[in-house]
């Protein structure tokens, strides 16, 4: 088990190397540089500027300083937000991204399994068609409409919630909303497939033979089952939404991080795009080796011998 | 108490498919003694498992529906059982098991847990003492170190080993019927005979009765006491071994025996087949099911299902052959 962790550990450590290469050179070939957008810029001060960042240096030599810095954690100085580093504009906004990703999960991933399931067993009745409409709503809908048309009806019309902004637990409600849906319709969906899969295996007659009722032969021989697709999913999924979501932020004025993805790039801003692929990176790969360790314990024909 | 165990009457089974509605089982009667093993034989497709799985309820429903029948188990009609009701006979008064060993087990619950639960639902058995009789049920069932592989997951055994697993799960509770759906179909001969005995000694100690569905004469010769031989939904010849073995009234139980490999045939001589196939169950034949492939069929069995006739006692056959004005055939003995 050390020996495949230490592998594991050596594989993530290269893959992130390879993510952050590509990505800087990708960047260089934009066209532009980060300080041309900035209103009225003499050809001398963007020159100056260049070099107060080293920009004017050899590409070669920008990697290397990059590289090592980035291996003791220093990811420099966003060109665009004066004096900040992209460290601490990651430490400040990383957290508020995070909660609404963990709120939005902790609402979708139980109801989402449990609507996958119910749909599952009650297929081809009015319970399964509610559940596919409501995962196919989830789906289409785009979280801008979904999130603008809630604060119409929940801050304007019935004035019940706050509109925007990212203050209180009440404040929490409709972004968490307007991002769990399409998540919840998408595990729906999986868990209802994967469900169906294993409702027709032969051990689930075996336990109905056995005597078992309805809901112990779902609790104890179909759920277990049928979580090995939903893990798969799920490494990817909670990476993604973790790292914030740029139109549900934007809606609901939350100074997250998804902002940044977006706007780092739009800006030509090298070292905070690089810092936010290194770090949305490194959370990918750290979800994908625990649903790696995940599926052991859920499916022991996978378990990883000692 | 009489020592009729299951008694079916008329039983028929039909699913709903988009195709139309599939007559699987059409019309089928047979019982079971205590203590005696009935084997049902016919080639696939001629709804050996639907009836057995319809006895217990297996049968999901929709798309399946049981039409009619009496389904009599000690004396009490279950047809209309509850869900609720045949939850406290199913793995208790009666069990099954499943063709296929490898996927008849829940791969991700140790074996223990599988055998467990059918005891805690049925016999409350207390965390303590359960321990102590799962080990023994493995070790009735010829499982080496039982206490080691109970803990053990179902894809750490062999296929003989998980049918054993099976058959433990399937015997926990002392069940008066086992139905054994093509117990050794997917497991090599040498397992094969293993299980049998297996099965055979448990029958003897606990005095369970089988419903042997199978498609393998050699093994109805070695288990059954009596045989029904389905095709197309309905059963054509019921009888004991001997009457079946020796003298088959049935085309079909004849084709059967014929198309039995023989260690004396001579070295080219093909294997003797029934040929053509099943014919569909959406749209059955008028008359009788197996007429387009019987080499002895006349007018009337296009026409007319034929009735079943009285051999002898124990011995009944459905084939209008058996009919008095019908001319005498002679089914050539060689080599049954």
């Amino acid at each position: 088990m050390a020996k495949y962790i230490a592998k594991r550990l050596l594989i993530s450590l290269i893959t992130i190397w390879l993510l952050a290469t590509i990505t800087f050179f990708l960047l260089r070939t934009l066209p532009g540089n980060p300080f041309q957008s900035e209103q009225i810029l003499t050809v001398e001060m963007e020159q100056k500027m260049m070099s107060y960042y080293g920009l004017d240096k050899p590409l070669m030599e920008q990697y290397f300083t990059y590289i090592s810095n980035l291996l003791k954690g220093d990811m420099g100085y966003s060109l665009k937000y004066t004096n900040r580093t992209v460290n601490s504009i990651i430490k400040s906004t990383f957290p508020i991204s995070a909660e609404l990703g963990l709120r939005a999960l902790a609402l979708a991933l139980p109801l989402g399994l449990f609507l996958g399931v119910l749909s599952a067993k009650k297929r081809a009745t009015v319970v399964d068609y509610t559940c596919v409409f409501i995962s196919v709503l989830g789906v289409s809908i785009p979280s801008f409409i979904l999130g603008s048309f809630l604060q119409y009806i929940f801050a304007l019309k019935l004035q019940i919630l706050p509109m925007a902004q990212w203050k209180s637990t009440l404040h929490t409600i409709l972004p968490t909303v307007a991002l769990a849906l399409s998540l919840l319709a998408t595990l729906t969906r999986v868990m209802r497939a994967s469900t169906l899969e294993v409702i027709s295996q032969d051990y689930v007659k075996t336990a109905k033979a056995k005597g078992l009722n309805e809901f112990e032969i779902t609790w104890s021989h179909q759920i277990r089952n049928s979580m090995v697709p939903i893990l798969t999913m799920l490494g990817p999924m909670v990476a993604s939404v973790l790292m914030g979501t740029f139109v549900v932020e934007k809606i609901f004025a939350i100074p997250g991080l998804g902002q940044h993805f977006v706007n780092s790039i739009t800006g030509l801003d090298y070292t905070m795009t690089m810092g936010l692929v290194v770090f949305y990176g490194s959370f990918m790969v750290a979800a994908n080796f625990l649903v790696d360790i995940a599926y052991g314990i859920v499916d022991p024909r996978i378990r990883i011998n000692k | 108490m009489s020592d009729r165990i299951l008694n079916i009457e008329n039983l028929k089974v039909s699913f709903d498919t988009y195709a139309g509605e599939v007559q699987a089982v059409r019309g089928v009667s047979f019982y079971v003694d205590r203590g005696e093993t009935l084997a049902i034989v016919g080639e696939s497709g001629c709804g050996k498992s639907v009836t057995v799985q319809t006895i217990m309820k297996l049968i999901p429903m929709p798309p399946g529906r049981l039409k009619e029948g009496l389904i009599e188990y000690c004396g009490r009609n279950i047809a209309s059982f509850s869900d609720k009701k045949m939850e406290s006979l199913r793995g208790k008064e009666m069990s099954m098991i499943f063709q296929d060993p490898m996927t008849s087990l829940n791969p991700t619950m140790r074996v223990g847990r599988q055998i467990l639960e059918g005891l805690k639902k049925h016999n409350k058995v207390i965390k303590n003492e359960a321990e102590k009789q799962i080990i023994k049920i493995l070790k009735d069932v010829g499982i080496p170190n039982p206490d080691k592989n109970m803990l053990r997951y179902p894809h750490m055994f062999s296929g003989g080993m998980r049918q054993r697993v099976m058959i433990s799960i399937a015997l926990a509770c002392n069940p008066k019927i086992l139905f054994a759906d093509e117990p050794t179909t997917a497991l090599d001969v040498t397992t094969q005979a293993q299980i049998l005995e297996l099965m055979n000694d448990l029958k003897e100690k606990l005095g369970t009765s089988i419903v042997l569905i199978t498609h393998d004469l050699g093994i109805v010769a070695r288990m059954a006491d009596r045989v029904a031989v389905m095709y197309a939904g309905k059963i054509v010849e019921t009888g004991s071994t001997n009457d079946i073995f020796y003298s088959p009234k049935h085309p079909y139980t004849v084709g059967l025996l014929k198309s039995l490999p023989k260690v004396d045939a001579a070295k080219h001589k093909p294997l003797e087949i029934i040929p053509g196939t099943p014919s569909s169950l959406i749209d059955p034949p008028q008359g009788c099911a197996f007429a387009p492939r019987c080499k002895y069929s006349m007018n009337i069995c296009r026409r007319a299902e034929p009735p079943e006739s009285k051999i002898k006692e124990g011995h009944f056959s459905s084939c209008w052959l058996l009919d008095d004005r019908a001319p005498k055939v002679e089914f050539i003995k060689e080599g049954i």
